[in-house]
This record gives structure tokens, C-alpha cells and sequence, in this order.
């Protein structure tokens, strides 16, 4: 137990965390990228042809695990920020601010292969179904989070904060958007048959690339968080010895002080 | 070759598709590197200021 | 009770003396809605057709322009800090705050609304519920509007943060509003999308204020 207390508290300190999360940054770079390859191929190449979409549902490999992704980014952006709110931990505050650009360029690619999927499958590239607005929506709200703490460069910590309580306002409304919309788009469009749904997948070879895929983005987004995290602790803790340390700024600074 | 990438008339989706995951995934990874980079950068500039 | 009733009061006589604040939303509203006919040809089909959307997105945007005030004055020469200093609840000095905010610009809002109709053709069933459902969600645009200021109180221009803000939050508010008028044009019951609305209301009553002091309060710091 008291390995497990002080891991915690090594974790929360910025130096041990930018430490730690050193060893952890190439494996999830490597898993990523050979999940990524071998998802890719498996999905474009081996996959079986859909019956009834044919070779225009092969766009799910990439897109099905980037909407995934848009959303569990949200969540694990919004636990980050209740803990930065609640105990001022900066490394929580690292890891909301991390979590932002990532999530909206998945949120990016959902939208983007979802409009190329529905061109040949709805006729149109952009439909104002629930699915896709609620996603234009949750972009929105990444970009919010983002402008939020960008408009305050000159203080970091307080940005962290008011960011962070951006994050848990649009985390509680999160639901209710979703779900109003749904409803929304079922009074407007009861008639349109909506033929894209990952329910129907029961055939192993079509899952297993999809599965691939969901594990690489999980895995870059591991990479690109924790590597965005560290940059950020660096510029927040520019002050402080360990920063200068590891920068190799530390001897210089010695000679100055004698 | 050509039939490698035959998607049965689907190819600009499909490929579209798998270029923009691709191409957003690569932007990601330049920018988190130009973000350590500018860190490191205004570190450096600031160290060097405060020696001053 | 009467000392926030008092910070209602001061605002809603700072308001009177401008008067700039009660009229701007509304004429702001009357040139936009100006623009629809000459964009979409002055046809009465077509224009009652879209009128249920047009006249709450006009009611909607009327109101944000109107948000960025809600603090700001009060932020700057330190009256905010006064209240916290003189051991006013800061949740409750919200409530008042945007409740002066809700009758200088939320009711006006409401009693223009037909007016906007009428120039739309909007189906004549549907004003009750068109009343109605504005009467229901202005306070609901004057509350998040008080989160979305308080946020960005501390910003020279945060206007466009402060859509980026909101625009969100309002999104199933305009759901339901746009859509129980749109019902009731159409001849069907608007219960539903009124009884949501409600709900809606509710939770940001209980909800908001917390938040846009949570806001303030990181602010001060």
C-alpha cells in the first residue's frame, strides 16, 4: 500500500511525472505505429467485402476508432479536469491541456471520413444527422476549451483553472446535447434509413481491424498526451530547477551565481 | 498495382478516407515536436536573459 | 433578500439611464430580420416556413450580443469583490445580476417577439406557445450568458470566446424553443418540447450560478 501511495504522489509531482512518463513515450509510439500498419492493411486489404456496402465500408477502420476516440478523449480530458480543479495538481492540468488538440483532430477525422463515407452511401456529403452533429458539436466545445486557455497566455495557472471549469460545464451538458439532438433529428427525419451502424458486425475478420485500430489510436494518443504534457510542464515550470537540470541550463547557472 | 488499391469504384472514399487519418495523425506529430521545441526554445531565451 | 434585490435594482436603474442597452437587441433584431426577406424573396410561403427558427435564432443572438456586460462593468471597479468582501453569497448576487439582465433585455425580448412574427408570417396558432417557450428559455440564455461572462471577464475582447462559449449550451435550448413553435405551426402539441424546456430552465437555475461564481472566483484570485 505504501508503494501505491507513493507512486501516487510521484506521479503528481512534475519532475518524477516528466521522469516516468520518459520511459513510457517510445514503446506507445512503436505499438501505435505497428498497430496502425498492420490495422490498416488488414482493414483495406484482407477484410471481407461488405454485402451490402461493398468496399465503401472499409472507411470504418479509420473512422469508427477516431469517433471513439473523440468522445473517451473528452472524458478522460474532463476527469483531468475535475482533479486539476478540486486539488490543483498540475500535472492533471497538463494532461487536460494535452488532451484538447488531440481530441479535436480525431474529432477532425471523424467528421472528415464520415462526410466521405456518406457521399456514396447517402448521396450527400454532409447531413444534418445526430451522429454528425453532435459531433460538430463536441468540435465546438474542443475548440472552446482551447480558445478558453489561449486567451489567457499571461497566466498560466489561472487559464488551467477556468479552462478546466470550461471542460466539467461542457462535460455535464454533454449528455443533454447528445441526447437532444437524437431526438431532435427524429422529429425532422423519421423517414431516412440510416444504413451505417457498427451493430451488425459479426464476422471476426471485419472486428479484428477494427479492434486493431481502436488499440493504435488508444496507443498514440498515449504518445502525443503524455509527450504534450511534458512540453507543457516544461514551459509552465520554467522556473524551476529540475527544468534547467534537464535542459542542461543547471552549470551554467552555478558559474553566474559564484 | 492497380488492383491492389481497386476499391470497385469506392477508391476516392475509401483512400480519401485513409489519407486524412493519415495526414491529421502526421500534423499531430509535427506539432506536439514544434510545441517541445518552442518550449525548449523560450526556456533557453529566458535562462540566457536572467544570466544577463 | 433586499441587498440582492438592491444589486437588481442598481442594475436595472444603470440600464434605464443608458436605455442604449434595452433597444440595441431589438433593433439589432429588426435589421436582421429585414435582411431574410430580401435574401430569400419577400414570399409568404416561404418566409412563414422558416419564421419558427428565424424569430428564436434572432431572439438568441439578440441576447448574446448583450452578454459580455453582464460582469464587466462590476468586475472592473470592483464592485464584484465588494459584494464577496461584504459576505454576499456570490451564487445569489448571480441570480440577481442575471435576473436584471433577464428584464432588461430577456422580456423585451419576449413581448417583441410577435412583432418579428408578424413580419415573418409566422402561422397565426402559433404565438401563445411562441411567447411561451421565449418566456421560458430567456432566463436560460441570461444565466448561461452570466457563466459565459464570467469566464472571460478578465478579457479585452472576449466576445467571440464568449459564442464559442456558449453556443453549445444553447444548442438544445434552441431544440426545444424553435421546435415547440415549429410543432404548434405544423398543428401538433408543443407539450413535450415546453415541458423540456422547463426542465431545462430548472437545471440551469440550479446549475449556473455555481458555475459562473466558481468563474468569478478563479478570476479574482
Amino acid at each position: 500500500m505504501n508503494k501505491l501511495i507513493r507512486l501516487y504522489h510521484q506521479i503528481g509531482s512534475p519532475p518524477s511525472f516528466y521522469q516516468i512518463s520518459g520511459y513510457f513515450l517510445k514503446p506507445l509510439l512503436s505499438l501505435a505505429i505497428v498497430l496502425f500498419v498492420y490495422g490498416l492493411i488488414d482493414g483495406l486489404f484482407f477484410a471481407p467485402e461488405d454485402y451490402q456496402q461493398k468496399d465503401a465500408y472499409r472507411i470504418m477502420f479509420v473512422h469508427v476508432p477516431s469517433a471513439w476516440m473523440s468522445m473517451f478523449i473528452y472524458a478522460l480530458m474532463g476527469l483531468a479536469a475535475l482533479i486539476t480543479f478540486v486539488w490543483r495538481i498540475k500535472v492533471a492540468e497538463a494532461v487536460m491541456m494535452a488532451s484538447a488538440p488531440i481530441g479535436a483532430a480525431f474529432t477532425v477525422i471523424t467528421l472528415i471520413t464520415g462526410m466521405l463515407w456518406g457521399k456514396p452511401m447517402w448521396g450527400t456529403y454532409w447531413d444534418w444527422d445526430a451522429r454528425m452533429t453532435s459531433e460538430l458539436i463536441l468540435l465546438f466545445l474542443y475548440i472552446g476549451v482551447m480558445a478558453m486557455y489561449s486567451a489567457f497566455d499571461d497566466d498560466p495557472r489561472k487559464a488551467a483553472r477556468l479552462t478546466a471549469l470550461v471542460v466539467i460545464i461542457g462535460l455535464v451538458n454533454l449528455p443533454v446535447i447528445h441526447y437532444s439532438v437524437y431526438w431532435w433529428s427524429s422529429i425532422h427525419q423519421g423517414s431516412s434509413v440510416k444504413i451505417i451502424g457498427t451493430s451488425g458486425i459479426k464476422d471476426w475478420d471485419m472486428l479484428r481491424p477494427l479492434l486493431v485500430m481502436a488499440l493504435a489510436t488508444k496507443f498514440y494518443y498515449g504518445y502525443s498526451m503524455l509527450h504534450r504534457a511534458r512540453s507543457y510542464l516544461l514551459k509552465t515550470e520554467y522556473k524551476k530547477q529540475w527544468v534547467h537540470l534537464i535542459l542542461g541550463l543547471h552549470e551554467t547557472k552555478e558559474k553566474t551565481n559564484e | 498495382m492497380n488492383e491492389l488499391f481497386n476499391m470497385n469504384g469506392y477508391e476516392f472514399y475509401v483512400w480519401g478516407s485513409v489519407v486524412c487519418f493519415v495526414c491529421v495523425v502526421l500534423l499531430d506529430m509535427v506539432s506536439l515536436k514544434t510545441k517541445k521545441k518552442q518550449a525548449e526554445r523560450k526556456i533557453k531565451a529566458m535562462h540566457k536573459r536572467a544570466k544577463r | 433578500m433586499i441587498r440582492y434585490w438592491a444589486i437588481c435594482q442598481r442594475d436595472l436603474l444603470a440600464t434605464w439611464r443608458k436605455k442604449s442597452g434595452i433597444y440595441q437587441p431589438l433593433v439589432f433584431q429588426l435589421l436582421i430580420v429585414t435582411l431574410f426577406p430580401l435574401g430569400l424573396g419577400a414570399g409568404a410561403q416561404t418566409l412563414a416556413k422558416i419564421s419558427p427558427a428565424v424569430v428564436w435564432i434572432l431572439a438568441l443572438l439578440g441576447t448574446l450580443i448583450t452578454l459580455e456586460h453582464i460582469f464587466k462593468d462590476d468586475f472592473e471597479d470592483g464592485s464584484l469583490a465588494l459584494y464577496v468582501r461584504a459576505g454576499l453569497s456570490l451564487p445569489m448576487a448571480i441570480i440577481s445580476k442575471a435576473l436584471a439582465h433577464w428584464i432588461t433585455t430577456g422580456l423585451p425580448t419576449v413581448l417583441f417577439a410577435p412583432i418579428i412574427g408578424i413580419l415573418l408570417h409566422l402561422p397565426e396558432t402559433a404565438y401563445g406557445v411562441l411567447m411561451l417557450s421565449l418566456l421560458l428559455a430567456t432566463p436560460i440564455f441570461s444565466l448561461l450568458g452570466a457563466v459565459g461572462s464570467a469566464l472571460t471577464i478578465n478579457l479585452r475582447s472576449g466576445a467571440l470566446l464568449l459564442s464559442v462559449l456558449v453556443m453549445p449550451l444553447l444548442a438544445p435550448v434552441l431544440i426545444f424553443g424553435a421546435g415547440a413553435v415549429l410543432e404548434t405551426a405544423l398543428g401538433n402539441s408543443a407539450k413535450g418540447h415546453l415541458l423540456l424546456l422547463s426542465g431545462a430552465l430548472i437545471l440551469t437555475i440550479t446549475l449556473a450560478p455555481f458555475a459562473a461564481a466558481a468563474a468569478i472566483k478563479v478570476n479574482m484570485e
